[in-house]
């Protein structure tokens, strides 16, 4: 369910995705970094101090 | 999408915080709750917080790496570029206290019992997993860099970014003390930035109480074990920690009730002294010249490995490695980020009226240098224990770590002393940490009122009690990172993002 995916010796030995939440996650952070550079970038007239 | 709505309330005033304050009723909701889960079933919080942070030390332990170190060249960046000359203040503000007075205090922000406790148990366990692989003074040479790595420029620079952040918006730009409030300067109060905002602060919460928690619990295991030290005790169970941990509570619950301001600095400048006297103690009756040796070659070796060290994630490694890879510099850094709001907030008050230049150079390079000095002198008479006269120290560090400290000092001249002295430092650590814990949360969570009432502070401080005691009950310095770390670990996400809102303003600043 985690990162434990296919083990030596399997049927399906490969070297596909080693676990769906491992993989949502790591695009989770994908994402989160771009949306940071954007957000970096964006023009924002925030609150006045 | 009922707890979005909660976070969007808006600010509420003194008196009426339970009625109206989102954040602190789901802060309390929330640490409550772990600490309820905790006590009626301790095993099971300790064995989901290890399933948990094991997941994502190995998801994501990539990225928890490249966030501490972005935060290096984020300081070292800063303090050199044009936004180095900015005063974390007003243009006409001075700092408030000496340069001295300053440095003095970044020590004592650097300070804590979690030095004392891990001063000589650390290196001396990383010596002991690297000896089977090693030579000996390749592995001693190794375990001291490691310690100095989880202890040095990485831990530095994430309090250093929280702090700026802090001072820079508090100061600068008058907004209050909380961790949304660089989110809702940059970005607005309406929408996204609102509930960002809010979810931002009650991570702060949980992030802060349940790594005070932690330290609570390291401060009874280490005062049991300098206790047992001194009286002899084989086992010293269950009672002798509860009547350390009901001795605790009295003395913190006690000044959160009443305004002690001075007194509590005295309290924190004496265990202070105490930890410095210990080592100057270490220093002059230990092997002085071999001490001195390791310290500065400790330094040497740090300074020319530390920045490369901070890209390593050991993924070609086996499982040993990997395993000590995640249960210590992973638990590390998100250690330090847990506690980061909280000595963010301290390192930021002292530091008002200073320039960013100045003020990272010093948060950064002198609580760093204090702490290769640290693990040069603990963890050099540990090699020395274990190398040179050959004591069963590695097998203390294998069986109970907590009394590793108190087996050195046992093999120094006036063992019963400097262990009493231990044990009351180790003691005032504690105290003072979570009042001051107690007192940053009731701030954060009555939406950065610099004067919570003590109700608030009390009911912290009932909390951190009770998370400490959840702790105790698991009785394991690795459950205890672990749940430490379980409420740290989106903590990574929102200094990340605040460190954006500080560009974004430096920008708009150096602009205008």
């Amino acid at each position: 369910l985690f990162v434990e995916g296919p083990k030596k010796g399997d049927d399906a030995v490969n070297m596909a995705d080693p676990g769906f939440f491992d993989t949502m996650g790591n695009i989770w952070v994908f994402i989160f970094i771009g949306l940071l550079i954007w957000l970096y970038f964006r023009e924002d007239t925030g609150n006045k101090s | 999408m009922l707890l979005i709505q909660w976070l969007m309330l808006r600010p509420t005033t003194k008196g009426t915080v339970m009625a109206k304050n989102p954040v602190l009723i789901l802060s309390l909701i929330l640490t409550g709750g772990v600490a309820g889960w905790g006590i009626v079933d301790t095993a099971g919080l300790a064995a989901f917080a290890s399933t948990i942070v094991g997941f994502m030390f190995t998801s994501r332990g990539w990225f928890i790496m490249l966030s501490a170190t972005f935060f290096v060249f984020l300081c070292l960046g800063l303090a050199f570029s044009r936004y180095g000359k900015i005063k974390l203040g007003k243009d006409d503000d001075e700092p408030e206290f000496s340069t001295i007075s300053w440095i003095t205090m970044l020590f004592a922000a650097g300070m804590g019992v979690g030095l004392l406790y891990f001063g000589s148990a650390e290196p001396l366990f990383h010596f002991m997993m690297l000896r089977p692989h090693l030579s000996n003074p390749e592995s001693a040479q190794h375990a001291l860099f490691a310690t100095n790595f989880h202890w040095g420029l990485h831990a530095w620079a994430i309090y250093a970014i929280t702090g700026l952040i802090i001072a820079y918006f508090s100061f600068r730009k008058d907004q209050p003390t909380l961790i949304s409030a660089p989110i809702r300067c940059v970005f607005g109060d309406r929408g996204w930035p609102r509930w960002v905002g809010g979810f931002s602060d009650l991570m702060a919460i949980t992030a802060i109480a349940i790594g005070v928690g932690g330290s609570i619990a390291m401060g009874v295991f280490q005062v049991q074990a300098g206790v047992a030290a001194l009286f002899n005790l084989e086992n010293p169970g269950v009672i002798l920690s509860v009547t350390i941990f009901v001795l605790l509570v009295v003395s913190f619950l006690l000044p959160l009730t009443v305004d002690l301001g001075k007194g509590m600095a005295l309290l924190s400048n004496t265990a202070m002294a105490i930890a410095g006297g210990l080592m100057l103690f270490v220093i002059i009756t230990g092997p002085t010249h071999y001490i001195m040796s390791a310290i500065v070659g400790g330094l040497g070796d740090y300074l020319s490995r530390v920045l490369p060290h901070g890209f390593k994630t050991f993924t070609f490694f086996d499982e040993t490695i990997g395993n000590w890879f995640q249960s210590w510099t992973l638990t590390y850094m998100v250690w330090w980020l847990a506690w980061s709001p909280f000595v963010g907030v301290f390192i930021a008050r002292i530091s008002k009226g200073r320039t960013i230049k100045e003020y990272i150079l010093g948060v950064v390079l002198v609580p760093t240098m204090f702490s290769i000095v640290w693990f040069g002198v603990f963890g050099s008479i540990g090699f020395y224990g274990a190398m040179v006269i050959d004591v069963d120290i590695l097998e203390v560090v294998r069986t109970n770590i907590d009394t590793t400290t108190f087996f050195v000092l046992d093999h120094l001249p006036f063992a019963k002393l400097t262990i009493a002295a231990t044990v009351l430092a180790a003691f005032l650590f504690v105290v003072t940490s979570v009042v001051s814990a107690a007192f940053v949360l009731s701030m954060f969570s009555s939406k950065g009122d610099a004067d919570p009432t003590v109700k608030t502070k009390l009911m912290w401080g009932v909390i951190l009690g009770a998370l400490g005691l959840v702790m105790i009950f698991s009785n394991s310095i690795d459950a205890v990172k672990s749940i430490i770390a379980l409420g740290a670990l989106p903590f990574v996400y929102i200094v990340l993002l605040i460190s954006v809102c500080l560009l974004k303003a430096l920008k708009k600043e150096t602009m205008l």
